[in-house]
Parts: structure tokens; C-alpha cells; sequence
């Protein structure tokens, strides 16, 4: 894994303290059988104070090391994290930003996220043990050899049947009930939304017991499942004592006659089964190392696959990427960005810029959106997009703001191609209002400084009251400092909208685009928005969007959008003379509100 | 919240409701070390007569033996042992399970509001799964460093008395300084261990609001902030591990030291003679195993307070006695759940039916009477409904509107017997509703709204809960009268369209319209229909008010109503203001007598302007 280039020689330090560790416990406990075979042949005690030297220090280096492994394998985890964090954050910005909308893609970036926080143990749970392993068993090996070849050779072997080949076998066998179980639990985990989310219904049309009796019974499978997996659990645990004891048995076995025939000297006997006896704590945690390898290999196949998965979406040529792209590539794009900006960013886009779309052109893959989409927006002109969903309105909003490009055709901002001008002065020059408003976890103060940097305590204050937010904030008990929660949930939706408003507020920008953002919300809260955001909007440019036809008359230009196409445009007494969509739906709106007040 | 220590001895509880797992893995536990023990001695014998008597394998045999027959029984015993407490563990995790299951079914709707369900699902599902290590690893564990280190040291003792004391003073110094250490790193871990997850939420909250970071050109500065979050946070919890480990460090230093000092002990004993050589390797061969349990236990500590940490939760929720109110509707409230409650005083009364059900199919339209209606959340002071008192005519619709907040869902809780009132009662043909069998009374119910319920099937299995003896065409009538049969059969697979991904897409109107759809089919007598506040685009309001009026006909209606041609569409409305009917009647005659109806009215009309 590339990931671990980036610490290397941490890690080789983490390898080292962890295969001393065992080689620590394998040097205490042979020299603890040397030391007494030796003492048994009741020498001077001076002849083996250094053995008794040894034995000690072994006692203590095998502690030290331990300690110090541990605390540099987890130092090693937190920087990968960090390290992956930042290079996925990094990728998934370059992606075109209206993919990571919506219900799909929220779910699955959470679960990227937590794939991410699966990979960490990649390092410390899969690879060191497994190299540690190695090395020790090598060393082991070339130890144990210098007294007896033969015991060495069924350390060797019997090590990795106890370290690979019985946690291989036993995954083997019990990998019908391991992913059966996954399962399970996941038809559990749904059953239980679909219960707690149902629940009126559930108890509406009679179905409780049903569920109770679909849950029993998967809970019961579940239970029955986990018992039959136990088999094999016990079984690895059994095998696992019967290899390392099986090797201490054929060590003595065949110890015994080269001692007998002087070949090896008897005091190194002990030595030898102590050595094989301690060997075997360096493959002890190799089958946990197997499970993790499992679930991170999982884990990454989910991140890899998303990157597959992203291919026929990547449309774009600026923003383009794939998740899990190398850091490189987003080093390049990154680069591009800047050259393109420095090369293209001549002057900054003026004051108030006009906006002109011509005969713009779009496809998602093979779907086309938009055909021949042609419409200037002149400074301080109010235009309305409506037409019924799926006709592409909200794709216009993604090609302006630059999260896509037009496949043929140009976008104009300030008389020039949009494609000339560098993604963040086009957004910086647009306020956006639609309904997906993000609110971070963090203070108030926080999520409005965001759309205004360096903002003071009485710009956002007027932002609030501008934005008719400060019955609200009155609120508030620790005022701009108060945190707003997870996604903002405390907030109706009212609130949510009106705090989008007031970040566009604060941006100031020229031109502002809304793209419903009144969805949602009753028609009470509806009306006092709508007259908050006009009061805003004075003086600037506004495309906004729409299914709803309010108030029309507000708008210079109506621009009638049907599968891809400009069927109609024209302002709201023009257009309602013209049959076609726009008066068929004013005559269905007010039929339903036919005798009037 | 339930602190750690007493989810701990919950934990517990549940472990010595069953007795025997524990005490066969005692069992074990003793019958393990006496085969280390037999295994070890006949390893010392072998060794001995091969290295200081100079016998050949031949005169070991018997050694041998042993020391294979003692590794098999070994092997064996921790097969067996895995197998009984796996058997444990499952089952306490069946058994939370289930009781989890039927505690949220009790709490019913209200409370389930107040939860995330995914969090619950969570619970139930990985969160008790936490238990698994605790039940299946921790305690086995802690079984065995109670029972084998003191057999291992008693024989130890017996034949070598300064080794045995060697053994017997070190080994219960291990767990005193780790918990000294243990109990100072404690809380500041899990701290530590509480910010990681918080920094993996803020890490979760960037990526998902990208888009708006993008908007306000704010990505580098959240990406240095996320590095630089997180290296803060490696910084100090290294700190704070730095003292934690120091628990496994002393484990690992008494374990080695204490075998060190035992190999160094014999060695000079030796030297002098006092011992035999035999005797002396049998020891040194133990004293590895008797620092084993200890060791081990230290391993699966953690996996053991995760487990105590999930069962805090676990034990909130089958306990918490806050933000339900729904007794009512378990006719047999299982003791836990009426002891838990907390409410059972003012329920007692109603839950117990004095009389025999009234089972009578109701399917003439019906006549509600509502009589002084009092009810007040248990979470909130004040309550939401003051003698409330109202007439539902048979074969009419009544209208209810009122500003959010007033008490309108309060009303349809109480009338769908999610809720029991506190004061007040409510009648349906002069019989109380409390009298009525439950099921009955929800059989002859339909609600509509635009929150319906897709569970994974079919959408036409998803149709047919409302009547499940419905057959195909009557399915494909009520959607068509509902106005939900274009679009269904639009999908590709029609009718046999998995819910899922479908339910995620479907828009706002195309919700309503398949709940319409289930009422159409249901056919009952009383209609309960909860307009949505949010308005919907012009096309999906034409077509939803037509499928009502055909769904409204003669059939007893209320309507919580948000649109004015709703409201148009009822023979009588009520007002509803701070907890009570504060006026009745036609549309023109409120609009004329009710000032809060006609401020409502005014901003209803907003769509028309």
C-alpha cells in the first residue's frame, strides 16, 4: 500500500521493536534453559553470571520493547489517517460537487468515510504482524539451527502451519457462515429501520406480529449461525496448541539422540525446547491479523470500486477526478487550476457581470439534458426558470457555477467564455440559495464567517436581521457561539432557509441564483421568505428556479424549460396569452383555487 | 445516562442469570491446568532422564505419553470451552435483542420520534454484537486468571516452596497496578477515544457539505483544518497513551522479570545443590504459564469496556422512562415495561379492560364524539391539548386547521390510540374508544399521509398491507382512482417494482398519492387524512385533489388541513387554537367571525396571488 511509503521508516522502527519483543521472549526463555541446565552441571557461579546477566536483560528489553512498539504503531496509525484523510478530501473535492448530492451519494460517502477509518488498521492490525512474524520465525529458525538442524526445520514448518495454513483452513471452512452472518445482521440492521420508521403504519394495518416473528427468526438464525461458527473457532484454538506443542514434542523426540551421541551437549537440550516453546508467540496473532486483512481488504475494494463506479459519470473537464484517483493526478489538476488561473486571470471579473448563455449543450453520459439553451442575463435582471421536473433546470445552476461544462455552446460571465475565467471567481461572484444548504457542525459564527471571511460581529448581526433571522437568534443561548448540531437538525426548515439567505447575505455577491429555495416549507413561511430574499435582490442579477409559478409578474424574463429545450419565453402577461405549458399550469393553479377569498 | 461501572454490573446480572457456562469454563479452567501441569512435568522427566541420566527415547516413553495426551486434552478443553461460551454469549444477545425489539415496539411512535433510527438499528444490531467480546472473551478471561495462575502457583508452591512465593507475590501485583494505572489513564482514554470519533464526524460533516464549501470557496481552508485538527488530536492522545500503556508495560515487566528471577533462583540453588534439576525445569516451565491468564486478560480489557460502553446504551433504551406515552396500546404490558414507565399510575386504569371487548366489524359510517380531551407530553410542562371537545359527523368531512404547534397530531394520536388521553374520553357510536379492541378500531381506520412506509418488497406487496386479501385488479383500481397508477406502471417493472431505491426517489405527491391508494383499498369507514404544510407543484395538487374527492365521498373524513381548496373541499371546520375548538363552521363563516382563520386564509391564498 502506497500509504505506507509515506512513513517508512517509522515503520521499519515499528517492525524492529516489535520482532525484538520476540526475540526478547525467546532469548529470556533460553537462557533461562540454558542457565539451569548449565547450573545443573554445578560449575562456579561465576561461569554464569553473564547467562544470569542476560537472563535479565532479556526480561527487561522484551517489556521496553513492547511499550515502545505499541506507542509507535499507534502513532503510525493516527498519521495515516490523517494522511488519507486529507489526500480523500483532497480527491473528492475535484469531483464535480453536484454528484455528491443527494440521498445516494450522502450514504455513500459515509461509508467511505468509515471505509477510511477501516483501512487504518490495514497497517498496525495486517501488516506488522505479518512481518514481525516473518522475521522473528526466520531468526528463530537460524538460531534454533545452530543446535539442531532437524528440531529447526519442524519449528519452521509447524510455525507457519500454526501461523498461515490453520487460520487459512479454518477462514475456508467457516466462510459460508462468515458471510452468512454478514448478511444477517445487515437484513437485521434494514428490519429494524424498516420497524422503528413503519411503525404507525406497522400498527395501522396489523402487521406487529409478523415483524415480531420475521425478527425472531433472524435473530435466532443469527444465534444459531454464531454457534455453528464457534466449532470453528474452537477447532483453530485446538489445532493452534497441537502445532506449537506437536514441534516441542518432535524437538525433544529428535533432540534426544543427538544428545545421547555427544553430538549436541545436553545443557543446550533445554535451550533448544524453550527456544521452540517461545518461537511460537510471534504467529499467536495471526489469526486476528487474517480477519482484519478481510474487512480492510473489503474496505478498500469499496473505495476502489467507487472509483469504478464514478467513470461513466466523470463528465467534466475541469473539476474531473476519481475518488481514489493517485495524488498525483490531483496534484496535476491542482497544478492545472493555477496554471489556467494565472494564465487566464488577466483582469478580475467586473463589478456587476452580465451573463449570456449560448446555445448551450449537455449530457449526462448519454442522457441529454440540454439542447440549444440560449438567454442573456443583463445586470440587475430577474429571470425565472420553470418546467416540470426533470427538464434540466437545476443543470443550468451546475454549468454556471462551473460544477459541470457545456458540451458545446459557451456560457459568457462579464463578456467572456465562463471557460476562461477560473472556477472560484465564478462562484465567487455568485450567491447560490437552493434547498440542500449545508450547515456544518460547528458554531453559528463559523458556519456564516464561511461565506464572508473576516466578517465582524455587527456585519452578521445585520445579516441575521436582514435575513429575518433575529426572533431566532434571540433565541440562541450562547448567541453567535452557539453550535448548531449534526446537520444543523435542530433548525426547521425555515430557519435552515433563511440561514442560507443570509450567507448569500453576506457574500454579497453581483449575482445570486435560487434554485427552489422555498421547497419544503409551508406556504406561511413561504410568503415571508420569498418577500426577504426581493428585498435582497435589489439591484442584482437573479436566475432563479422554480415549479411553482408565484407571483410571476416579478420577473423580467420566464423562460419556459421542457426536456432540454427554451419552449417558451417572456414575461408573465405575455406568456399567459400563449398556449403551452406555462398557461395550462396558471389555469390549473387557480382552478384550484378557484372561488377566491 | 448509565455510568460504566453499573452497565458493568448489568452486565453482569445478565451473565449470572445463567450459571452453568460459567461454571463449566471454571471447570475447564481447572481441568486446563492440570493437563499445563501434567504436560510440563512430563517434559521435565523427559528432558532430565535424557540429559542427566543419559537414557535413550526408549525409557521416556511414558513421559512422552503423557505429555501427548495431556496436549490433546488441552486442545480439547479449549474447544469445548469456546463452544459453551459462545453458546452464552449468543444467547444473552438473542435475548437483548428481543427485548430491545419489543421495548421500541412499546414505546411506540412518540418515542420513536424522539430516536434516530439508525442509531437504534445500530444498537441492536452492532452494539449488541459488542457484547459478544465481552461475554465470549472478557469474562472467560477473567475466569481463567482467577482459576489457573492460583492452581498453577499452589502446586508450584507444593514442590518448591521460594519459587511458589516468587509466583504467589508477584502475580496479584500485576492487576493492583494496573488498575492504579488503569484507573488514572482511564477516563482521560476514553476521553481521548471520544474526541477520535467526533474527529471522524467532523472529517464526515466536510465531505458531505463539499458542495457548499465549494460555493464559498472555502475548500483549502477546511482541508489544512482537517490536517490540522487531526495532527493536534495525534499529538495529545499520544500523550495520554503514553501513560496507558504503562499498565501493559508493567504486565509485560512483572511477567518477564518474575520469570527471570525464578530461571536465576533455581540456577544458584543448583549450583548449591538444593535442588534437583528436574524439579527445578518442571518450575521454570510453569512460570510462563502461570503470567498467561494475566496477560490475556490484559489483551481483551478494551474489547471489554467497549462492551460496557455499548451496554449503556442498551440499558438507556430498554429503560429510558422519558418521552414515551404509549402503554395504551399493549393490552398485556410485559412487567419490565410497566415497571420502567413510569407512567403506569395513570394508565393502570385503562389497560386493564373491566369489560369484554366490543368486537363488532364497523362499517356503517360512524359518529366520533370528542368530550374534554386533556393531554400533555411527559417531556413538556404545559399541555398540548385543554379540553378539547369536538362532534366527527358520520359521512362528512370535518376540516381541523390551526397554526403548527396547536395540537392537531396530537388529535390523530389520540383518536389512533398511539396516545391515551389524560383526561377527557372518546366515543365512537356512544361506545368508549377504550372499550373497543384495538385492532378492531385501527381495522376500520385509514390514515393518509405523506410520510407512508415502503418496507422492502414489492410496490404491490407494499399496497396489499391495507387489504391483504385484495386481489390484482382491485390493487391496479385503487391506484388508478388514486391517480398512482401512471406512474407505477411507468417503472419498469410495474407493480413488481422493489421498493428501496424507488421509496428514496419518489417525490412528495407521489407518496401521498400511494398512501391514497392504500385507502382506496382499505375502504374503511373513518379517514384520517394529514395534509403535508410544503406545497407541491401545480400538476401533482390537480391530480391529488381529485383522487380525495373520490376518496372522500360519503365516508366519515377529518382532514388536518393545509391547502385551501382542502378546506373548501369540507362540509364543517374547526379551529383549533392553544389546546381547544375555539371556533366552528363553513368557510365564508369563519372567514367572517375568526380572525385567526382568516390571517390563515389570507396566506393559504399566497398561492393564488
Amino acid at each position: 500500500m502506497r500509504f505506507l511509503g509515506w512513513h517508512r521508516w517509522r515503520i521499519a522502527g515499528a517492525w524492529v521493536l516489535g520482532t525484538g519483543t520476540i526475540l526478547a521472549g525467546i532469548g529470556l526463555l533460553a537462557s533461562s534453559g540454558y542457565l539451569i541446565s548449565a547450573a545443573a552441571l554445578r560449575p562456579p557461579i561465576l561461569d554464569l553470571l553473564v547467562v544470569i546477566v542476560s537472563v535479565r536483560f532479556f526480561g527487561i528489553s522484551r517489556a521496553v520493547l513492547r511499550y515502545g512498539e505499541r506507542l509507535l504503531s499507534h502513532d503510525i496509525t493516527f498519521r495515516l489517517l490523517m494522511r488519507m484523510r486529507s489526500r480523500f478530501f483532497a480527491s473528492i473535492q475535484a469531483l464535480p460537487a453536484s454528484r455528491l448530492l443527494g440521498y445516494r451519494s450522502g450514504n455513500l460517502l459515509s461509508s467511505v468515510t468509515s471505509d477510511i477509518d477501516e483501512l487504518q488498521n490495514f497497517y498496525v492490525r495486517v501488516i506488522t504482524p505479518f512481518t514481525v512474524a516473518f522475521i522473528s520465525s526466520v531468526i528463530a529458525f537460524l538460531f534454533i539451527r545452530l543446535f539442531s538442524p532437524s528440531a529447526a526445520w519442524v519449528t519452521l514448518g509447524l510455525l507457519s502451519v500454526n501461523g498461515a495454513f490453520v487460520p487459512l483452513l479454518l477462514r475456508l471452512l467457516a466462510r459460508g457462515i462468515g458471510t452468512s452472518q454478514v448478511r444477517l445482521r445487515s437484513r437485521l440492521y434494514r428490519l429494524w429501520i424498516e420497524m422503528t420508521q413503519g411503525i404507525q403504519d406497522i400498527r395501522l394495518y396489523n402487521l406487529q406480529k409478523a415483524y415480531n416473528e420475521q425478527y425472531n427468526n433472524l435473530c435466532e438464525r443469527i444465534d444459531r449461525a454464531e454457534r455453528r461458527q464457534s466449532v470453528f473457532t474452537g477447532l483453530q484454538d485446538a489445532l493452534l496448541q497441537w502445532t506449537m506443542f506437536g514441534a516441542v514434542i518432535v524437538s525433544l523426540v529428535v533432540t534426544a539422540p543427538v544428545v545421547l551421541s555427544g553430538e549436541l551437549e545436553g545443557v543446550m537440550m533445554a535451550l533448544v525446547i524453550f527456544s521452540v516453546m517461545a518461537a511460537f508467540e510471534s504467529t499467536q496473532n495471526l489469526g486476528s491479523a487474517f480477519q482484519y486483512l478481510e474487512s480492510t481488504e473489503k474496505a478498500a475494494d469499496n473505495l476502489f470500486s467507487l472509483e469504478s463506479g464514478e467513470r461513466p459519470h466523470t463528465r467534466n473537464k475541469t473539476d474531473g477526478g476519481k475518488i481514489f484517483d493517485s495524488i498525483n493526478r490531483t496534484a496535476y489538476s491542482d497544478n492545472l487550476n493555477i496554471a489556467l488561473k494565472s494564465k487566464v486571470k488577466t483582469r478580475a471579473i467586473n463589478r456587476d457581470p452580465d451573463i449570456l448563455f449560448e446555445k448551450v449543450d449537455f449530457a449526462y453520459g448519454r442522457h441529454q439534458v440540454l439542447n440549444g439553451i440560449g438567454f442573456p442575463m443583463e445586470t440587475g435582471s430577474k429571470t425565472a426558470v420553470v418546467g416540470p421536473s426533470g427538464s434540466g433546470k437545476s443543470t443550468l445552476l451546475n454549468l454556471l457555477l462551473r460544477f459541470y461544462d457545456p458540451d458545446a455552446g459557451q456560457i459568457r460571465v462579464g463578456g467572456r467564455n465562463s471557460m476562461y475565467w477560473h472556477p472560484e471567481d465564478i462562484r465567487a461572484a455568485i450567491s447560490v440559495v437552493d434547498q440542500s444548504t449545508y450547515l456544518f457542525n460547528d458554531t453559528l459564527r463559523e458556519n456564516l464567517l464561511l461565506a464572508h471571511h473576516g466578517a465582524d460581529d455587527h456585519m452578521l448581526l445585520q445579516a441575521l436581521q436582514d435575513a429575518h433571522l433575529m426572533e431566532w437568534y434571540n433565541m440562541l443561548p450562547n448567541g453567535l457561539d452557539t453550535y448548531l448540531g449534526e446537520h444543523g437538525k435542530q433548525l426547521s426548515g425555515g430557519e435552515r432557509q433563511r440561514l442560507a439567505v443570509c450567507r448569500a447575505l453576506l457574500k454579497n455577491a453581483p449575482v445570486w441564483i435560487l434554485d427552489e429555495p422555498t421547497a419544503n416549507l409551508d406556504t406561511i413561511t413561504e410568503k415571508s421568505l420569498v418577500q426577504t430574499i426581493r428585498k435582497a435582490l435589489e439591484g442584482r442579477t437573479a436566475l432563479w428556479i422554480t415549479h411553482r409559478l408565484v407571483q410571476m409578474d416579478y420577473f423580467d424574463r420566464i423562460l419556459v424549460l421542457e426536456e432540454g429545450r427554451i419552449t417558451a419565453r417572456g414575461r408573465h402577461h405575455v406568456l399567459i396569452k400563449k398556449e403551452g405549458w406555462y398557461r395550462d399550469m396558471m389555469h390549473l393553479q387557480s382552478n384550484l383555487l378557484a372561488d377566491r377569498v | 445516562m448509565t455510568d460504566h461501572s453499573s452497565s458493568h454490573k448489568r452486565l453482569f446480572q445478565l451473565a449470572s442469570g445463567r450459571r452453568t457456562p460459567w461454571l463449566l469454563t471454571g471447570l475447564f479452567s481447572l481441568l486446563s491446568a492440570a493437563a499445563i501441569i501434567a504436560l510440563m512435568y512430563g517434559l521435565s522427566i523427559a528432558v532430565d532422564a535424557v540429559f542427566m541420566g543419559g537414557l535413550g527415547l526408549p525409557a521416556v516413553t511414558s513421559a512422552l505419553l503423557l505429555i501427548i495426551g495431556a496436549v490433546i486434552a488441552r486442545g480439547l478443553i479449549f474447544w469445548i470451552s469456546e463452544l459453551v461460551t459462545q453458546k452464552a454469549a449468543s444467547e444473552i444477545k438473542l435475548d437483548i435483542r428481543k427485548r430491545l425489539f419489543r421495548t421500541v415496539q412499546q414505546r411506540g411512535p412518540v418515542w420513536t420520534e424522539t430516536q434516530s433510527s439508525g442509531e437504534l438499528a445500530a444498537t441492536a444490531v452492532e452494539g449488541v454484537e459488542k457484547l459478544d467480546a465481552y461475554y465470549a472473551r472478557f469474562i472467560p478471561a477473567g475466569i481463567h486468571m482467577a482459576i489457573l495462575p492460583s492452581v498453577i502457583a499452589v502446586f508450584v508452591f507444593w514442590i518448591d516452596w521460594i519459587s511458589g512465593l516468587i509466583l504467589v507475590v508477584t502475580g496479584p501485583l500485576i492487576p493492583v497496578f494496573m488498575s492504579l494505572i488503569g484507573m488514572r489513564a482511564r477516563d482521560k482514554t476514553q476521553k481521548q477515544w471520544a474526541t477520535l470519533r467526533r474527529l471522524s464526524t467532523h472529517f464526515l460533516d466536510a465531505v458531505q457539505g463539499l458542495r457548499t464549501l465549494k460555493l464559498y470557496n472555502h475548500t483549502g481552508k477546511k482541508h489544512e483544518e482537517i490536517e490540522k485538527i487531526s495532527d493536534r488530536f495525534r499529538k495529545s492522545t499520544m500523550g495520554v497513551l503514553k501513560v496507558a500503556f504503562l499498565s501493559g508495560f508493567i504486565l509485560e515487566l512483572f511477567a518477564s522479570l518474575a520469570t527471570a528471577l525464578v530461571a536465576v533462583e533455581i540456577g544458584v540453588r543448583l549450583i548449591e545443590g538444593q535442588i534437583a534439576f528436574q524439579t527445578g525445569l518442571f518450575v521454570l516451565l510453569l512460570a510462563p504459564e502461570y503470567y498467561l491468564p494475566f496477560r490475556l486478560f490484559g489483551a481483551r480489557h478494551h474489547a471489554g469496556m467497549e462492551g460496557t460502553e455499548a451496554a449503556s446504551r442498551i440499558f438507556e433504551i430498554l429503560e429510558d422512562g422519558g418521552g414515551n406515552g404509549n402503554e395504551y396500546n399493549n393490552c398485556k404490558p410485559s412487567p419490565t415495561a410497566v415497571m420502567t414507565t413510569g407512567r403506569l399510575s395513570k394508565d393502570s386504569g385503562t389497560s386493564v379492560l373491566p369489560n369484554p371487548p366490543l368486537c363488532s366489524p364497523m362499517h356503517t359510517p360512524f359518529y366520533i364524539q370528542i368530550e374534554g380531551l386533556e393531554y400533555s407530553y411527559p417531556s413538556k410542562m404545559s399541555p398540548v391539548l385543554t379540553d378539547c371537545s369536538l362532534d366527527i359527523l358520520p359521512g362528512k368531512t370535518t376540516a381541523l386547521v390551526g397554526k403548527s404547534g396547536s395540537g392537531k397530531t396530537t388529535l390523530i394520536r389520540l383518536l389512533t390510540r398511539q396516545i391515551t388521553p389524560d383526561k377527557g374520553a372518546i366515543t365512537v357510536q356512544g361506545i368508549s374508544l377504550d372499550r373497543i379492541e384495538e385492532q378492531d378500531w385501527l381495522q376500520s381506520i385509514s390514515v393518509v399521509n405523506q410520510n407512508s412506509w415502503f418496507f422492502d418488497d414489492s410496490i404491490f406487496a407494499n399496497l396489499l398491507v391495507s387489504r391483504p386479501d385484495a386481489t390484482e385488479t382491485e390493487v391496479v383500481d385503487a391506484c388508478k382512482a388514486a391517480g398512482a397508477h401512471s406512474f407505477i406502471s411507468g417503472l419498469p417493472e410495474g407493480y413488481r417494482t422493489r421498493t428501496g431505491e424507488f421509496a428514496a426517489r419518489l417525490s412528495g405527491g407521489e407518496r401521498q398519492r400511494i398512501s391514497i391508494a392504500r385507502a382506496f383499498l382499505r375502504n374503511s369507514p373513518f379517514l384520517i387524512l394529514d395534509e403535508p404544510s410544503s406545497a407541491l407543484d401545480p400538476e401533482s395538487e390537480a391530480i391529488i385533489g381529485e383522487a380525495l374527492d373520490r376518496l372522500f365521498g360519503d365516508r366519515t373524513t377529518l382532514v388536518i388541513a393545509h391547502r385551501l381548496s382542502t378546506v373548501r373541499r369540507a362540509d364543517r371546520i374547526l379551529v383549533l387554537d392553544d389546546g381547544k375548538i375555539s371556533a366552528e363552521g363553513n368557510h365564508q363563516q369563519l372567514l367572517a367571525g375568526c380572525k385567526l382563520y382568516s390571517q390563515m386564509a389570507k396566506s393559504y391564498c399566497y398561492n393564488s396571488l
